[in-house]
C-alpha cells in the first residue's frame, strides 16, 4: 500500500507578518495630551479617569502638567494601543496625539 | 440643572421650563467638531500613516453618527421628562451621562473653534461676527452642563 504525504505548507507569509507583529507591538510610541484653552480642567481629569481608569490623584496629576508644562505623555505603547488610546481621547474632544518615542 | 437624587446606574436630574429648553438648544447643535479637526499624530502624516488617520476620522465620523441619533432620540424622547410643578425632571443612565458630556465638549470646542480659537491667557480675543456671536453663549452653557453632568458622576455611588 503506498504510503500518502501529507502535504506540507511553508509558513513563509507567517514569517514576514512576524516582524510586522513585532514592529507593531513595540511600545514605542507616546500618547500624549496637548493643552488648550477650552477644555475645563475638571473634564481633562474627568476623561484620565474614564479612558485609563486612574484614580483622581493620577489623573489631576497629568491634567496639571498639561496644563502647567503645555503637555504630559500619558502612556507609552504599541502602535494598535496608542491608537486605541488616542481614538478614545478624540472622542471626548481632547487635543491627543500619538508620537514615536524617538531615542 | 440640579441632581435630586443617584441610584447605582441612574442620575436623576431636576431642572426648569428655561433649563430645560436651553439643553435641549445646546443639543441640538451637535456636531459641531468637524471631523478633519482630529488628527493622529503632530508629526504630520509621515509619523502616522495617511490610512491611520483615515482610520481615525472614519471613526470619529461613525461615532458622531451614532451619538447624534442618541441626541435626536433623546430630544424626541418626551415621556423622559416629567413636569413636577414648575420643573422638569429627567433620567439618565451612567452611560448614557458619559455619552452627554462628550455631547457638551463637542458643541464647547466645535464653539471655540468657530470663535477664532480664543486664548485669554494669551490675549488672544473672539474674532466675533453678527454670525458667531451665539456660539459665545453655546461655549458657556454647554460648559455649564458639563459641570453639572460631571458633578453628578462623581457623587453617585
Amino acid at each position: 500500500m503506498p504510503q500518502v504525504l501529507e502535504p506540507v505548507v511553508l509558513p513563509d507569509v507567517e514569517q514576514e507578518n512576524q516582524t510586522k507583529s513585532k514592529d507593531a507591538l513595540e511600545p514605542g510610541w507616546l500618547v500624549i495630551c496637548w493643552n488648550d484653552p477650552v477644555n475645563l480642567m475638571p473634564y481633562v481629569t474627568h476623561v484620565f479617569m474614564a479612558v485609563f481608569g486612574w484614580n483622581k490623584s493620577k489623573a489631576e496629576r497629568h491634567m496639571l502638567q498639561v496644563h502647567k508644562q503645555g503637555r504630559s505623555v500619558l502612556t507609552r505603547e504599541s502602535l494598535e494601543r496608542a491608537e486605541f488610546y488616542v481614538h478614545r481621547l478624540q472622542g471626548y474632544t481632547l487635543h491627543a496625539t500619538m508620537e514615536r518615542d524617538e531615542p | 440643572m440640579k441632581l435630586a437624587s443617584k441610584e447605582p446606574d441612574r442620575l436623576v436630574f431636576t431642572m426648569s421650563r428655561r433649563e430645560r429648553s436651553i439643553f435641549q438648544e445646546v443639543l441640538q447643535h451637535y456636531p459641531l467638531v468637524p471631523v478633519s479637526h482630529h488628527r493622529l499624530s503632530r508629526q504630520g502624516r509621515g509619523a502616522a500613516q495617511s490610512s491611520d488617520q483615515e482610520l481615525l476620522e472614519h471613526t470619529m465620523a461613525a461615532e458622531k453618527d451614532q451619538r447624534k441619533g442618541q441626541v435626536a432620540a433623546l430630544l424626541g424622547d418626551s415621556p423622559r421628562f416629567t413636569a413636577t410643578g414648575n420643573a422638569w425632571r429627567i433620567a439618565f443612565s451612567r452611560e448614557e451621562a458619559e455619552s452627554l458630556l462628550q455631547v457638551l465638549n463637542d458643541v464647547r470646542v466645535g464653539s471655540w473653534l468657530r470663535l477664532g480659537c480664543p486664548d485669554p491667557d494669551e490675549g488672544k480675543t473672539p474674532e466675533l461676527t453678527s454670525e458667531n456671536a451665539p456660539y459665545v453663549f453655546l461655549m458657556e452653557l454647554s460648559g455649564h452642563f458639563e459641570c453639572e453632568l460631571m458633578e453628578a458622576l462623581e457623587a453617585s455611588p
